[in-house]
């Protein structure tokens, strides 16, 4: 507040930046103090599209487009005004002190030339040496001056402009004004001159005082002049000491007392009265006015204009803080390099003609015969269980593959087999982006397979680390599943495993996938919903079922266990790519093989059994016939008479039970009995339930599970019910082993 | 001052971060798309660096390489000739139909190569160096431009840094830098144009430039960063309550006012200071930094924050809820307190503020007056100085969870110590205070002791802060 009171003068000729600054500094402070913030938006626009303007001149234009800025600027303008006033409030009052001092020095008629010239001068000297002193001698300390001996005057500014604000109620604008006005005259060196060129100022106005009441004073009284000494007999050093102190206004043109007046102001007569002629008294009197002029008001005269230079200097350099906490927060904002320059190529008119996902349906898969499935590891570290996988034995191993080589070799050795693996595993580390590489490279290992593809994604390493973004996993995982669609990859084929840390689960579930040895929790299900078919079709049969009926019901049942991907396996070896439906004899034979591979899972002691052994063979053909017509959907519109299937059904059967006596099902024909249907879907369901299990482990199961069996089915429900627990009990039992 | 103009390019794999990086060279999180998908980016994108508010660097974020095996064998497949330069191939690419189709994306990142001084190749160095990405180089090799691998992600645990040192420097990529988007770290960066530069000498100044207002900005960031602590450091020794001396319920509720406030003045300056290095939320990891949730886990009043940052405790016996406060009971008009009241009041007097004045007056007046004590402000002072600390080494490879504490850091207590000595002055000035209720807004902006003093501090806590 104090350089305020330089700041009339300094507005009018220094550069306008400093004004620019002033009001950035007093935005700055209004915005600080107020509780909600500005809206700035168009402001920063504004100072955004600045060209090669630093931080502070977009700051600065910023503030200028504020809507704010009027109020601001009218502020700063009342600011200057009432600073204007008050100054001009302290220069009067330092000229009436003034005008009080040399008042009371000159008190009587009779006046000491020595107690005159200290009353006058004496304060005001000592105190420009202390200002000499400290601004010059021990100007390192500069900075602290404002509070130091020399701010005293300062702080009276200071408190003077407090009383003002709080007594004229000005507004938030006109605070933050006063401030940013105080701010720019106080920091750094403009402090230590603003209070510097106020201090002049003000003895300059209280010499002015004083040389004002001594005309006065002069003109209106007659004044005696006189020294004396009680020591020092001679004169000399007296008038030595008079006539030094004349010399600069004498040479200045005042008149000033010659050493015979000197002398002659000591002379005292009888009554004790100066004895003093009209020449004399003048003389002291132009020499004290004229040690006023020299002494007093010269040296402030100079200093306040050198103040004054000095502070407008300083003032110029000030620059905004641009370390404040508020500048430095605008300034990402307003030096956004964010001028962005959308370059769109001349080519981005042309869509990526991306290749979507119902390519590999289109083109005519090669048919071969199907294989153990295959799996490949693309671009994978190798898992921590090492690779191949353990327990893996039964698959055709790709290897770990990056790399351009690796990927024509691998989509060499799918294409060139004799057969397709019945499904390959892609695994690829969840953790990595899915980019249209790897699409790429799936879709061509697809086409060349002409299998079904699972995609088992890895995250061992990633879900490994301490603190992993288990959101961005997750957006990973959303990713492959979006290529796997792409692909032609089912989302039930995508599959998260963790490799690097075999768990007991992981070990089942890859199991599952692979070797399929563990897939009970998953196909429970389908047991269960395989029995309810059973228990649903066979209500609506009558007491004599059609081949046709069978065969469609062991076809659901099969369907059943699609999830568990049962292929069949062991059937599927059976059907060959030979399995003609026109050929009678060779549907037979085909068939027959087929019974025969079911009843040889038969244990022994239901072997024996007719019933069941019937059962086991009408299972195993009737099986192999639903299979064969689902796997080659083609076959079935060529296919013949209904009855000439069923009667080679009947005859692979019969040719397998004929050896028993009790056969029950009758040669050739192709009806059979509801209890033989029941029984030989039951079977067939229960072996599809236990595949992946040893033969051995299948026997055990089909013995534990039908033993006692053998007497006629009388409610199929409550059959039903307690064969699938009898199941679900030996598969435990076998899981355990 | 004119700086040739600098054109660099981002290329890389896609999802190695690309926009990120440009986002953390802009300063600018909203520069972009950024997702964890793929394919985030699709057409060039250019922005511009300013040194000094002149644009010193055109940066050009372009889309990611996704397909670079297939793009290679593809230029390969091209070559007429052993003679045939890669330069060549990718220029016959580029006008070829295939740039517009099936390899557009990779034709926009080539295009933008070839028009460039130099490419950053962004790698995301928790990935291992698959053939894809020496495929990707050796395209963007064809392209004949110098070309600065900068490992992404480095600050992760799962970074393999050296394993692809090693790797790239197999495909004679040596200037390598590593440049963590997420966890932004002025060193790495230095670096990082250090290492354009030694590849791009034409642009010495240009780069030198740069580097020299980044250090800039950090300067003023820790400048500010002392600021934000001086001014809540000042309002908290500064703050005051005063209450009946006899009034006991009214003690207690002037105690919790207290504490909530000064508590929450902390929680501001935490909030302030995390802005002020652009933090954000969704980048925080609990290795980061010693907060909990954003605040200070422990209550600043409590007696295990000050065993904590090893503080010398002023009262000793003082437990309860007067755990951090202080309090000046009256006898007869003098207070205890009386010593450094009277000492300071001399002084305060003969100023201009005379508001201990009506500080001594309220004493003599039977009631007394609450404040923070010491340990407090050292506790304050030990915390933010704690927090700057980690926020301007964040990403540093050595930084260990400031959780759970070990002991006590005498050097940090005895910085607080000295810090909050610096506010003795302010202990008697509640007007100074910016929580107080009675505070004057124009005596709080206008003082220039108070000024002074919160300059003073803020430029010793800038050195402390720097080294």
């Amino acid at each position: 507040m104090t350089a305020s009171l330089a700041q009339p003068k300094l507005q009018d000729r220094a550069s306008a930046r400093t004004s620019d600054r002033l009001l950035a500094e007093s935005v700055r402070l209004y915005e600080s103090a107020s509780t909600e913030p500005l809206d700035d938006k168009d402001a920063v626009d504004a100072a955004i599209a600045l060209e090669d303007a630093d931080f502070e001149s977009r700051i600065i234009a910023r503030a200028e487009s504020l809507s704010v800025s009027e109020s601001i600027r009218n502020a700063l303008a009342k600011s200057k005004r009432i600073i204007f006033l008050t100054l001009c409030a302290l220069v009067l009052i330092a000229v009436i002190a003034g005008g009080v001092a040399a008042n009371a020095a000159l008190m009587e008629n009779t006046a000491n030339v020595f107690a005159l010239i200290a009353g006058l001068l004496g304060i005001q000297t000592l105190l420009l040496f202390v200002w000499l002193v400290l601004n010059i001698l021990v100007s390192g300390l500069s900075s602290r001056t404002i509070s130091g001996g020399g701010g005293l005057l300062g702080r009276v500014a200071v408190f003077c402009s407090q009383k003002v604000i709080s007594i004229l109620h000005l507004d938030a604008f006109c605070v933050a004004a006063f401030a940013a006005r105080f701010r720019v005259a106080t920091t750094g060196k403009s402090g230590r001159w603003t209070v510097a060129t106020l201090t002049h100022c003000l003895w300059l106005a209280i010499n002015l005082g004083i040389l004002a009441q001594l005309a006065i004073l002069f003109i209106g009284e007659g004044y005696q002049f006189r020294w004396d000494s009680t020591w020092l007999s001679s004169n000399d050093t007296y008038r030595g000491l008079i006539t030094s102190l004349a010399a600069i206004p004498e040479w200045a043109g005042f008149t000033v007392p010659t050493a015979e007046q000197i002398d002659a102001s000591r002379v005292i007569d009888a009554a004790g009265n100066i004895v003093q002629d009209a020449k004399t008294r003048e003389a002291w009197s132009w020499l004290f006015f004229g040690s006023v002029v020299i002494y007093g008001l010269m040296p402030r005269t100079l200093l306040f204009v050198i103040s004054i230079l000095f502070q407008r200097c300083a003032v110029s350099k000030y620059r905004l803080d641009l370390d404040l906490p508020e500048y430095v927060k605008l300034r990402t904002r307003l030096l956004n390099q964010a001028e962005i320059t959308e370059l769109h190529d001349s080519t981005s008119a042309v869509k990526t003609h991306e290749e979507t996902g119902t390519e590999g349906k289109s083109e005519i898969a090669r048919i071969r015969p199907v294989g153990k499935p295959a799996i490949v590891g693309l671009e994978i570290t190798e898992p921590e269980c090492g690779w191949p996988l353990p327990f893996t034995n039964l698959v055709i191993d790709l290897g770990l593959i990056d790399g351009r080589d690796d990927e024509h070799r691998v989509i060499a050795e799918l294409s060139s087999s004799d057969t397709s693996p019945e499904r390959l595993l892609v695994v690829c580390e969840c953790s990595t982006t899915p980019d249209r590489g790897v699409k790429r490279i799936i879709r061509e290992f697809k086409a060349a397979a002409s299998s079904d593809v699972s995609l088992v994604l890895t995250a061992g390493r990633a879900k490994a680390t301490e603190g992993a973004d288990a959101k961005a996993l997750a957006q990973r995982l959303e990713d492959w599943k979006t290529l796997a669609v792409s692909v032609g990859i089912d989302q039930e084929d995508v599959i998260e495993l963790d490799l690097d840390h075999l768990t007991a689960q992981t070990r089942s579930q890859l199991n599952a996938l692979v070797n399929r040895e563990d897939s009970l929790k998953e196909s429970s299900g389908a047991l269960d919903k395989a029995f309810r078919l059973i228990d649903k079709h066979t209500k609506a049969w009558r007491n004599s079922v059609s081949m046709r009926e069978q065969v469609e019901l062991q076809q659901q049942v099969g369907n059943c266990f699609k999830h568990s991907r049962s292929g069949l396996r062991d059937l599927t070896g059976i059907i060959s790519a030979k399995f003609d439906f026109n050929d009678p004899a060779a549907l037979t034979i085909n068939l027959k093989s087929a019974a025969a591979r079911f009843t040889d899972i038969l244990p022994p002691a239901l072997r024996m059994n007719p019933k069941w052994l019937a059962a086991g063979a009408l299972a195993g053909a009737a099986g192999c016939t639903a299979a064969a017509i689902a796997l080659f959907p083609a076959a079935i519109a060529a296919l013949p008479a209904w009855s000439l299937i069923g009667a080679s059904i009947g005859a692979a059967v019969s040719s397998l039970t004929s050896t028993t006596k009790n056969a029950e099902v009758e040669t050739g024909t192709d009806t059979i009995s509801l209890d033989d249907a029941i029984r030989a879907a039951v079977i067939y369901a229960v072996v599809l339930e236990t595949q992946l299990l040893s033969e051995a482990a299948i026997s055990r199961v089909l013995e534990s599970t039908f033993k006692d069996e053998d007497s006629p089915i009388d409610n199929i429900s409550t059959w039903l019910k307690e064969i699938k627990h009898k199941v679900e009990l030996a598969i435990v039992e076998e899981m355990k082993k | 001052m004119t700086l040739p103009l600098l054109k660099m390019a981002i290329v890389g794999h896609t999802n190695a971060g690309k926009t990120s990086l440009l986002r953390t060279l802009l300063r600018d999180v909203n520069f972009g798309e950024i997702s964890a998908s793929p394919g985030t980016t699709t057409e060039v994108t250019g922005c511009k660096l300013l040194v000094d508010g002149i644009k010193a660097v055109q940066l050009y974020d372009t889309p990611g390489l996704e397909d670079s095996i297939s793009l290679l064998e593809h230029l390969e497949s091209k070559r007429t000739s052993h003679q045939t330069d890669g330069h060549k191939l990718v220029k016959d690419f580029l006008s070829s139909e295939d740039a517009a189709g099936r390899f557009n994306q990779e034709a926009k990142a080539l295009r933008e190569v070839l028009k460039v001084d130099v490419a950053l190749y962004v790698v995301d160095a928790r990935e291992r160096m698959l053939a894809k990405y020496r495929d990707e180089l050796r395209i963007l090799g064809y392209c004949a431009k110098p070309i600065v691998p900068v490992l992404n992600f480095t600050a992760s645990e799962t970074a393999i840094t050296a394993e692809w040192r090693e790797q790239l420097a197999k495909v004679n990529m040596h200037a390598v830098a590593e440049f963590d988007t997420v966890v932004l770290e002025s060193e790495g960066e230095r670096r990082l144009f250090e290492k354009i530069r030694s590849l791009l000498d034409s642009h010495r100044n240009t780069i030198d430039a740069l580097v020299k207002d980044r250090q800039h900005e950090r300067a003023s960031i820790i400048r500010s960063s002392a600021h934000t602590i001086a001014n809540m450091l000042l309002d908290a020794a500064s703050y005051s309550i005063v209450t009946e001396a006899e009034n006991k319920s009214q003690t207690d509720e002037a105690i919790d006012k207290l504490k909530n406030d000064i508590r929450e003045r902390e929680q501001q300056c935490v909030a302030a200071l995390l802005d002020l290095h652009r933090f954000k939320n969704d980048d925080y990891t609990a290795r980061d930094l010693p907060l909990d949730d954003g605040s200070w886990g422990e209550d600043l009043f409590s007696p295990e924050a000050i065993k904590d940052y090893g503080i010398k405790g002023g009262g000793g016996a003082v437990a309860g809820a007067m755990v951090g406060l202080t309090v000046d009971v009256m006898f007869g008009g003098i207070s205890l307190g009386a010593a450094t009241v009277i000492g300071a009041a001399v002084g305060a007097l003969v100023g201009a503020s005379g508001t201990l004045g009506k500080e001594l007056l309220r004493k003599f007046q039977g009631k007394k007056c609450l404040r923070c004590d010491d340990s407090t402000l050292q506790i304050l002072a030990a915390r933010e100085i704690e927090l700057v600390r980690a926020l301007l080494h964040r990403g540093h490879a050595d930084i260990k969870p400031v959780q759970p504490r070990t002991g006590a850091n005498q050097q940090l207590a005895n910085e607080a110590q000295e810090i909050a000595k610096l506010f003795s002055k302010a202990r008697n000035r509640p007007t100074w205070c910016r929580i107080n209720p009675d505070h004057n807004k124009e005596t709080v902006i206008m003082d220039v002791a108070r000024d002074r003093l919160l300059e003073n501090t803020a430029t010793r806590l800038t050195e402390i802060l720097t080294d």
